[in-house]
Formats: structure tokens, C-alpha cells, sequence
């Protein structure tokens, strides 16, 4: 009989990553859990199980939980919030322990790792700051660690940044980047390390993790088989995209990113408190709706604060602990990049 | 229209985002105004958000008074059908939310049905649109020569809040599940259907629905000597724009922007021409609401009559029966 998985966070890239390629591996019996039915337009594609899952709802999660034997979870709130990380995990737990599943898998991130640079293990210890998403992964890690039981075992994974088709972090905004024309090189500021893990290889290791015994409780780092630089990831990405290769550096980069912080903060800021405020002035106002796009375009477009440091910094996740039990990523970036590529020129976003 | 009275059926998104702000931003409207639908709390919030009178409110279409001469039917789009047709039998005028009905031949069975006994008109509010009006006049006046191009890219990452899922979580009785193609491409067909008065009919389509209903669709079609290229997606942002060719010019815009489109003439030049008017969601749905008003009393014709929407239903009924599944490269590795 094909085990039951449940995947939290379905709606969401690597959750529906996991329940799309779990499905059509055939292997597993795959509960797409979504908090709400706007996220659902990916994963309902597929003729798998899709169900409301609620992480804060006792009643909710116990519904989804039901005949479950492993659980993947991936939900997460949104922003800086970590009610959902923190309180909903430990609500997961509960539940899951109740409904007699066998195993969970937690999505954490080498965010808990903070300012950490170099070569970092799963033993490193974190270096302030961190931030409040590293935080709140942390904390999850800690309960799930505490509640772990010789029939209850919690593997936490923690990827570096994860690329692929639908990442709407590392993959589609660069194509937007680059099909702009206004994307440059990086120059001198992108010798930093860029550590990647495809998406696939991502879900190879949750099956792995799932199908293995790595003790009651463990972390893994979840990285690619390389470990390019920005400039080497970028520009290999610009080319399987099929674009003309980048312009040279923009030497007045970091001031115009500088002009641009308090736009990105006032625009986050309304983004967050007042959407519907937002809403209500583009439906009424075609004259606000178009400086509201134009601005969120160009802000797109270009390299935040944050972008600008992780693209000069030195640092390496190691998967020794994820090795020593018989696990390799298997996508480089030219095949990452050129998987992303295909599947960005077919639903053409690089059109 | 102040002494027609309006059924509301249906309190999900659509009412609460489209129909009830125009329909609440006017006192006597408001007050003429009957809200149904089965969940309470809906009702109760429809209540409190627009100031709907508290004794105008049913559970089922089948409660409204005789008084109510319009209906606007704003029920997930799986049910138009099944409750638009009591209505017309009791000889209520109907405003159905697009798409009219999820077949050509369930759109057909309720003109049939509506013949002699009430008006039917379709929200697609595209049609209201200063910027899609002017490419109609400009295509029927000739401006560009013959339309020989027209190609659409519409797309962005779906967060329609739908209070019951029906997109995704209904059992699909037809066998083949709907998705982006009829919920975007019965805008984009339509707009297209009626710039060239015309149906066009499927080369090729590819969609990447795998048993659910797509959310993204590539079509090409073709319409006497126009070829038409198609791509809407639910995933994210595409380019969003339209561009026709014709032998003398061509037009251009964004699907985004109600307000201008550009116009290349034929010495190459492209133009930007604004189209003013108002394209706001209140304003437009006041207007078909006003325009329905006016037909029932007899002082206008139907903007959207619901007979002029079934070429677009017609051209997506043939896409479906066409489509072939899309499977990029970066799922070929996990299928079994």
C-alpha cells in the first residue's frame, strides 16, 4: 500500500514542487494541504487530494491529519510573521502525534545559521543578526526537536536558496531582470558565493529523509552540487534564457538601490497594512494604477539592499550530514538553469 | 432605474468587489437592492460592508419577491445555468456574471429560454472599455487595413479570493476541467469575437491541465486570413499586452491599462492616443447596470446582450476539444 503524505504549505513553490513530483512519481498517496483556495491554481492541475488545512485550526488539522503517515511541512506565514512558523508547527505536531503519524519533515532554512559566513555545517553555531523569518525557523527547529518521539521522528531540513521552476524568489524574477534589457553585470560586487539547490533535488532529499532512518531528530543542510559565484549563476542563467550576455556593471548601482530603500519601505509598509487601500485606488484611477505598476516594476527590476550584500558575501553550506547517509544532489546549475529556462520560454515568461 | 428592484444572487467575491460597491455608492440603489445566498454570515457581512436594508435578504433565488425585476446572478460561474434558467421562467431580467455559462450549448438553452420572456445580458465589462471600444472603431473603420495579426499575452498569479474554491475543488462532471481559459480567455476571445465579428476557430492549443483545470493555456487560432496567438496563465506576470497587425498599421496596448492604446501608422510611427472615460470596476458595473435599466424600460438597447457572447463560447468550447497536455522539461524527470 502507497504511504499517505500530507503536504502543508501546497499552495506555496516547494510545497507544491512536493506534491506535484511525489504524484507523479506514483509512489505516494498525496494530500495537497492549502490555507486558502487562491493559492490552489498550481497544484489543482493535477487530479491529487486537495484540502483545506488550516495550521492554527485544531479541528482543521486533525481533518487533514486523518490516515496521514508522513507529513511534509512547508507552510509558513507570510512576511515577517511567525505565528504560523512557530505557533502552527507546534500545533502540527500535536495533531500529528495524535492522528499516529510516523514522520515529519519541516522545511526550516540556512536562514537560522544569522550573519554565519565561510564554511557552515549543521553544527555551526548562529551569528547575530538573525532574521526574524531565521528566527522564527529556529524556534520551530527547537520545538520539533522537544517533541520527538521513538515513533514521531522530525528530520528539519534547511535549504540555501531554491531555484527552479515557480521560484518566485530566485528564478522568475531574474528572467523579468533579464528580459528587461536593464539587468547588468555584477562586476567586482558579484564574486560573492551563490548557493542554490534546485528544487528537485530538494524533493529528492525529503523523499529520501522519508524512506531513511536518521535517528528521532536531525537537520540537514540542503545544498546543490556546486557552489558558483553570483556572476557565474547569473550569467549562465541570462544565457540558457537564449539573451544577449549582460551589460558591463553599473557603476552608480549602489546609489540608485540606496534612492530606492524608502520607496521599498513605504511600498512594503502599504502592502502590508493597507492592500485593499491599494486595490480600491487602482479600480477607481487608472492614473494612480499606472504610476502604482510603473514604480512596482522598476523597484522589481532592480537589486534591493539586501541582494546587493548577499552578492558579495563569502559563504559555503555543507551536505556532509545529508552525504553520510547516501544523499547527493544531482542538478547542476547548467541543467538547473536550462530546466528553469524551458519551462520560463514555454509558459513564456521570457517571451 | 430608482423604482427597479435588484436580486443580488450570490455574496462572493465578485459582489462584494464589483456589483455591491457600484450598487451601495448610490442611496436609491442601495435601498432597492435584495441580497441571497445561502451562507448567513455572507449575507450578514454584504450587510454591514454596504448598508444592504436587513429585510431584503434570501437564502435562495427562489424567495425573491415578483417586484424584483433584475437579477444580477453572480453564483460561481458551474451554476449560471442551473440559476439563471428559474429566473428566467419566472420572466426576471438577468445580468449573468461572465462567463455567461461554461458550454456554447447551456449558453444557447438559456437564450432559447429567455426569447419572449425577459432580457439576458453578460458581464463581460471588457466590452465597456474605452481603450478595446476605440481598437473596434478603428479595425471597423479601416484604419489599419486588414487585420492579418493579433497576438495576446494575459497573465498574473491568481489571488482571486474565492470564498468556495469552485475553480479547483468541484468534481468535473464534463470530464475535462476549465481554468484559465475560461476564466481569462472568455475576456480575451471575447474582445477578439467582437473586434472581428467574427468566430474564430483552433490550429493548435496547448494547456497544463493534467487532470485539473489549466493554468496556463498557448493557442493559436485563425479568423478568415488572421492569425491569432494566444498565451494566459494563472502562474505569474506575463507581458500583458496586445498587439493587431494590419496591411496599413497596427494598434497596440496593455491589458492593464484602460486609458490609451498606441497606434502605428503606416509609415511606422507609433502614436500613444488616450481614451478617456471611466474604468474603474464601480463605475463600469454602474454603467451595465444602467444600461440593463434602460432596456428593461425600454429606452435603450443591451450593450451586452447575451446572444453576442456565444462566439467566445463557441471558440473555447473547440479549444478544449483540441487542447494537448504541455509538459516542460523539468517534469519528465518525475513522471513514472
Amino acid at each position: 500500500m502507497k504511504p499517505r503524505i500530507l503536504v502543508t504549505g501546497a499552495g506555496g513553490f516547494v510545497g507544491g514542487w512536493v506534491a506535484e513530483a511525489f504524484y507523479l512519481q506514483g509512489w505516494a498517496e498525496v494530500r495537497a494541504g492549502i490555507n486558502r483556495w487562491s493559492s490552489a491554481a498550481r497544484v489543482a492541475r493535477f487530479p491529487l487530494e486537495i484540502i483545506e488545512c488550516n495550521i492554527m485550526s485544531e479541528p482543521s488539522l486533525m481533518k487533514a491529519l486523518k490516515n496521514v503517515d508522513y507529513v511534509v511541512h512547508c507552510a509558513r506565514g507570510r512576511g515577517d510573521d511567525n505565528t504560523i512558523t512557530i505557533e502552527g508547527t507546534r500545533r502540527l505536531i500535536e495533531c500529528a502525534k495524535r492522528q499516529g503519524v510516523k514522520k515529519l519533515i519541516f522545511m526550516s532554512s540556512v536562514a537560522v545559521y544569522g550573519a554565519a559566513t565561510g564554511k557552515i555545517d549543521e553544527d555551526t553555531t548562529p551569528v547575530m543578526p538573525i532574521t526574524e523569518y531565521g528566527k522564527g525557523k529556529l524556534e520551530a527547529e527547537d520545538i520539533c526537536r522537544q517533541s520527538v518521539a521513538e515513533d514521531f521522528r522530525i528530520a528539519a531540513v534547511r535549504p540555501t536558496l531554491i531555484y527552479g521552476p515557480f521560484s518566485e524568489q530566485w528564478t522568475i524574477p531574474y528572467i523579468q531582470r533579464f528580459t528587461s534589457g536593464r539587468w547588468r553585470s555584477l562586476g567586482s560586487g558579484g564574486e560573492g558565493r551563490c548557493n542554490l539547490v534546485y528544487v528537485g533535488d530538494l524533493v529528492r532529499l525529503v523523499r529520501f529523509l522519508i524512506e531513511t532512518d536518521f535517528g528521532t531528530f536531525n537537520v540537514f543542510n540542503a545544498n546543490g552540487p556546486e557552489v558558483p559565484t553570483w556572476n557565474s549563476y547569473l550569467e549562465r542563467f541570462n544565457a540558457a534564457l537564449g539573451l544577449p550576455p549582460l551589460a558591463s556593471p553599473d557603476p552608480s548601482l549602489g546609489f540608485r538601490v540606496a534612492l530606492r530603500v524608502p520607496i521599498r519601505k513605504l511600498g512594503k509598509y502599504m502592502l502590508a497594512h493597507h492592500r485593499g487601500l491599494l486595490s480600491t485606488i487602482a479600480q477607481r484611477s487608472p492614473r494612480m494604477k499606472s504610476i502604482m505598476m510603473k514604480t512596482e516594476a522598476d523597484l522589481r527590476l532592480m537589486p534591493n539592499a539586501d541582494e546587493i550584500e548577499r552578492f558579495v558575501t563569502d559563504v559555503q553550506y555543507s551536505m556532509s550530514r545529508a552525504a553520510d547517509l547516501g544523499f547527493r544532489p544531482s542538478t547542476n546549475v547548467d541543467t538547473g538553469v536550462a530546466l528553469a529556462a524551458n519551462w520560463a520560454k514555454l509558459l513564456k515568461f521570457a517571451a | 432605474m430608482s423604482d427597479l428592484q435588484i436580486a443580488v444572487i450570490g455574496c462572493g467575491a465578485i459582489a462584494d468587489q464589483y456589483y455591491f460597491p457600484a450598487l451601495a455608492s448610490d442611496a436609491a440603489l442601495r435601498a432597492a437592492t435584495w441580497i441571497v445566498d445561502p451562507s448567513k454570515d455572507r449575507r450578514k457581512n454584504a450587510i454591514a460592508k454596504f448598508g444592504f436594508a436587513d429585510d431584503q435578504q434570501f437564502t435562495e433565488a427562489a424567495e425573491i419577491p415578483q417586484s424584483v425585476g433584475l437579477a444580477i446572478n453572480a453564483t460561481p460561474s458551474h451554476l449560471h445555468v442551473a440559476t439563471t434558467m428559474p429566473l428566467i421562467e419566472r420572466g426576471i431580467n438577468v445580468i449573468v456574471e461572465k462567463p455567461f455559462a461554461e458550454f456554447s450549448d447551456q449558453a444557447l438553452s438559456l437564450i432559447d429560454a429567455a426569447k419572449g420572456r425577459c432580457l439576458l445580458s453578460v458581464n463581460q465589462y471588457r466590452r465597456l472599455v474605452p481603450s478595446y471600444a476605440l481598437i473596434r472603431d478603428i479595425i471597423r473603420n479601416g484604419d489599419i487595413g486588414e487585420v492579418r495579426r493579433i497576438s495576446w499575452l494575459e497573465g498574473h498569479k491568481f489571488d482571486w479570493p474565492t470564498e468556495s474554491g469552485f475553480y479547483f475543488r468541484r468534481p468535473w462532471g464534463s470530464g475535462r476541467p476549465r481554468g484559465a481559459l475560461l476564466d481569462i480567455g472568455v475576456h480575451v476571445l471575447d474582445q477578439i469575437c467582437w473586434w472581428l465579428q467574427d468566430t474564430p476557430t483552433p490550429l493548435s492549443i496547448s494547456t497544463d491541465g493534467y487532470g485539473g483545470p489549466e493554468a496556463f493555456v498557448s493557442a493559436k487560432m485563425a479568423s478568415k486570413n488572421i492569425e491569432i496567438e494566444l498565451a494566459i496563465s494563472f502562474h505569474s506576470k506575463l507581458s500583458n499586452t496586445y498587439l493587431v497587425e494590419g496591411t496599413k498599421g497596427s494598434l497596440k496596448g496593455s491589458t492593464l491599462d484602460y486609458s490609451r492604446i498606441a497606434k502605428q501608422s503606416s509609415n511606422g510611427v507609433w502614436r500613444n492616443i488616450s481614451t478617456p472615460g471611466e474604468t474603474g470596476w464601480p463605475a463600469m458595473a454602474k454603467r451595465l447596470v444602467a444600461n440593463v435599466a434602460d432596456a428593461i424600460a425600454g429606452r435603450d438597447q443591451l450593450l451586452v446582450p447575451a446572444a453576442d457572447v456565444i462566439p467566445a463560447l463557441i471558440a473555447i468550447d473547440s479549444l478544449y476539444n483540441m487542447a494537448t497536455e504541455l509538459w516542460p522539461d523539468c517534469y519528465k524527470e518525475w513522471k513514472s
